[in-house]
């Protein structure tokens, strides 16, 4: 069984410091509706909004049993921490809020998933600097292909703390067979305590871990991203180095997260980004404590990709939303991935006719009329243009 | 596939430094808790340990108890290259924060959990290092994660175990749920009103069994077998009916494929709780079928939290190599629900040389694990 990453949802604020972050970046009434989240911990409540999205992606109706969770955080805690600190010095462990007490393991974001879907398989939390994410990824995706889960909600999430950033990433990871998706080729993990000292200053110099980082990807194009929390860019070097030598042809891919800002989260926004390009891709992470992940993709040819969006960019997808929103005479804003065409959005036969004819005439496709009947959502819209627009 | 095999051990608790200590105080069976004032000024009863010296304690236990089962398997002043790391913790060096939070000191600028990572600095390891903090099962879970990074070939040494220092929040809270007992931590007794905190580092050395036959060194156990699972239920308590705690028993038995009735002794996580003893305890009795000898560690050791289950798998090392099953402490009446033979005068013979280890935490993050005896 090969493990894909069958859908992605990444929630994070798109600023470069703590002192740019606006308190309101994260609206959970927006998420999850106006109840039900306010003993939950701000890294639960990132987690269970980007479970919402990347599960409607996969599954839009039920969930098939067995699944899993894996988490990865480093920082989810520590404000938590404080504040209870404070309260239990000041006014003693009677003042503290039984409701928001769970909150204090560093596993309820992960628990708190579990309860809310019923994920039976296993639940597994991370909490190493940086890499925790990918290992959690890693995790799942092995689990996966033992058949000890059907699938598992894979990801990091992180509140924010001194100067890292709040933000959460998870994908649904599952089998091949399950999903379409981006396969997970294979991972490796080690630790690189003092990178220069152990392995010396040249570059060209025989590296072990570069070289089996590099194995990872096949020859030819492969989409690339790193990232490192501390200064020290030595391992990048030693993994260009190998990966040249073995015929391997890097495509940078510009994108948050290479400085670590968002912590655990932030090789995973690497992960997504380079998940949605088709081809082969590598995702390698150091931590400033000397962690090391790493994660090769292998993307399915663009015909493969049939279900979700994936080779659509967000400017298409917005594109796609404001014609909808013409069409249908609403709101952009309430043409979500969740929004039902006939139910939240009043999409009668004639509504429906008239979209058909839009996308054919802007996008120079052709829709059957069962293909629109079966069209409920957003994201299927967004699936059957794909599958029609040429790449 | 490659085998799992235990080669060397350490140790830091209250019952002191080294593993000689640790069985020497669970024979004897008769320590409890002390008297420790926490940042507030209030009087608190825990397992504490004897050198409470500085912060980031969970970390300076840890490397310790690393250096000290690395230099029993026999590699010189704890440093194997080769070594991945799995440590278990809920919440690592929370120490440093709460001492800075309460003296007005600059708090650590880093996130408490760098345990695995101080732990592979030392030993210099360049093999998969990871922290797993599934709650008070996460010495179980870093006991499985280890041999499955053996069993794949990812790595020939996996130094493994869990590290836990008293936080006082974490104190607060307990109180605050009404889960800590008076007096003393006392599974077994039905007079239990609760757990109490515990603090220390247990770790083990595991070694595929080819590098164990290559190096000529002693093995102490194999870990055969583990096996997890979610309740999917609540955020701490347990499931009543133990559906999801039976299904991770039974993985682990599958996976060492080895029948219940071979189990010779039984550790649970067993922590004083009633409820949660009597979902654990009842699951247990239910996948063995019988009443096997069972042993839990907290009387004497206090809830070690994220290293309890690594204390488990330490002791179960012990009760392998020495063929005996220790007592337990602090029973006046035997719980009349527990359905397991709750062993109360010994140090009893170990029957049959296979363990069965089962951890439970917040969230419902069971697992559990199957030890079985190593030629000496």
């Amino acid at each position: 069984m090969t493990a894909v990453l069958a859908s992605s949802a990444v929630i994070a604020p798109d600023v470069s410091t703590v002192d740019e972050l606006a308190d309101d970046w994260f609206d959970p009434v927006h998420h999850l509706g106006p109840r039900g989240w306010k003993y939950l911990s701000p890294a639960t409540r990132y987690l269970l909004a980007a479970a919402q999205q990347a599960l409607t992606a996969v599954y839009p109706e039920a969930l098939p049993p067995d699944g899993g969770v894996s988490i990865g955080t480093h920082h989810s805690i520590t404000e938590l921490h404080r504040r209870f600190d404070t309260v239990m010095r000041t006014e003693g462990s009677r003042a503290l809020s039984p409701a928001e007490l769970p909150s204090l393991a560093v596993n309820m974001p992960a628990s708190q998933l579990a309860i809310r879907y019923r994920l039976h398989a296993f639940c597994l939390t991370f909490t190493d600097a940086l890499v925790a994410g990918l290992a959690a990824v890693l995790r799942a995706a092995r689990e996966v292909r033992a058949g000890r889960a059907r699938f598992a909600l894979a990801g990091a999430t992180e509140q924010a703390t001194g100067p890292v950033l709040p933000g959460v990433v998870l994908f649904v990871v599952t089998g091949a067979a399950e999903a379409p998706g981006p396969r997970v080729t294979g991972g490796c993990a080690s630790f690189l305590p003092d990178s220069a000292a152990r392995y010396g200053e040249d570059p060209k110099a025989h590296n072990p871990l570069a070289e089996r980082i590099a194995t990872l990807v096949p020859a030819g194009p492969v989409s690339y991203a790193y990232s490192c929390d501390g200064p020290d860019r030595y391992l990048d070097h030693l993994v260009r180095a190998a990966l040249a030598a073995r015929g391997v042809e890097v495509r940078e891919v510009a994108g948050r997260g290479d400085d670590g800002a968002y912590s655990t989260v932030s090789p995973l926004i690497q992960l997504a980004g380079v998940s949605r390009v088709p081809g082969p891709a590598l995702v390698v992470a150091r931590s400033r404590a000397g962690h090391v992940a790493a994660i090769g993709l292998a993307s399915p040819t663009a015909s493969q990709s049939t279900k979700h969006e994936r080779v659509l960019s967000t400017m298409d997808r917005t594109e796609v939303v404001a014609l909808m929103a013409d069409v249908l005479d609403v709101d952009p804003a309430k043409i979500t991935d969740e929004a039902h065409f006939i139910n939240d959005l009043g999409v009668d036969s004639l509504i429906a006719l008239e979209l058909a004819v839009a996308l054919e005439r802007r996008y120079g496709v052709k829709i059957a009329d069962e293909e629109m009947a079966e069209v409920r959502r957003l994201p299927e819209v967004l699936a059957l243009l794909q599958q029609k627009v040429p790449a | 596939m490659q085998r799992a095999v235990v080669t060397g051990l350490g140790s830091v608790c209250s019952l002191g430094t080294g593993t000689s200590r640790f069985w020497g105080g669970l024979l004897a069976a008769d320590t409890g808790p002390q008297s420790i004032v926490d940042s507030a000024g209030q009087a608190r009863r825990a397992y504490a340990v004897a050198d409470r010296d500085g912060t980031g304690r969970a970390s300076t236990m840890a490397v310790s108890a690393a250096v000290a089962a690395l230099t029993d398997a026999g590699y010189a002043d704890g440093v194997c290259e080769e070594a991945g790391v799995v440590l278990g913790t809920g919440l690592g060096d929370v120490d440093g924060l709460e001492h800075a939070y309460a003296t007005g000191a600059p708090a650590p600028a880093d996130s408490p959990f760098g345990v695995s990572a101080a732990v592979a600095t030392r030993i210099g390891a360049t093999g998969p290092v990871h922290t797993v903090s599934t709650g008070c099962s996460a010495g179980v879970y870093a006991l499985g994660l280890g041999p499955d990074a053996i069993r794949s070939g990812e790595a020939e040494v996996m130094v493994v175990g869990g590290a836990e220092v008293l936080s006082w929040v974490a104190f607060g809270g307990l109180e605050g749920f009404g889960l800590l007992d008076p007096q003393v931590c006392r599974p077994f007794d039905t007079e239990r009103r609760g757990m109490l905190p515990g603090e220390g580092a247990a770790v083990l050395v595991l070694e595929s069994l080819d590098r164990l036959r290559r190096r000529r060194v002693r093995g102490y156990a194999e870990v055969m077998g583990f096996g997890w699972s979610s309740d999917g239920h609540h955020p701490t308590a347990p499931e009543p009916n133990g559906t999801q705690i039976r299904r991770a028993l039974r993985a682990a038995l599958a996976d060492a494929d080895v029948p219940a009735t071979w189990i010779g002794a039984v550790l649970p996580h067993r922590a004083g709780i009633p409820v949660n003893d009597t979902v654990e305890t009842g699951a247990l009795a239910d996948v063995l079928g019988w009443p096997a000898p069972v042993f839990a560690t907290k009387a004497v050791l206090g809830h070690t939290a994220g290293a309890a289950g690594a204390f488990a798998a330490l002791t179960g090392a012990l009760v392998l190599r020495r063929r005996v099953i220790p007592p337990n402490a602090h029973v006046t009446v035997v719980d009349p629900e527990c359905g397991l033979d709750v062993v109360r005068t010994g140090p009893v013979p170990l029957a049959s040389p296979y363990v069965l280890i089962s951890g439970t935490g917040f969230g419902g993050n069971n697992g559990a694990l199957v030890l079985g005896g190593w030629p000496v």
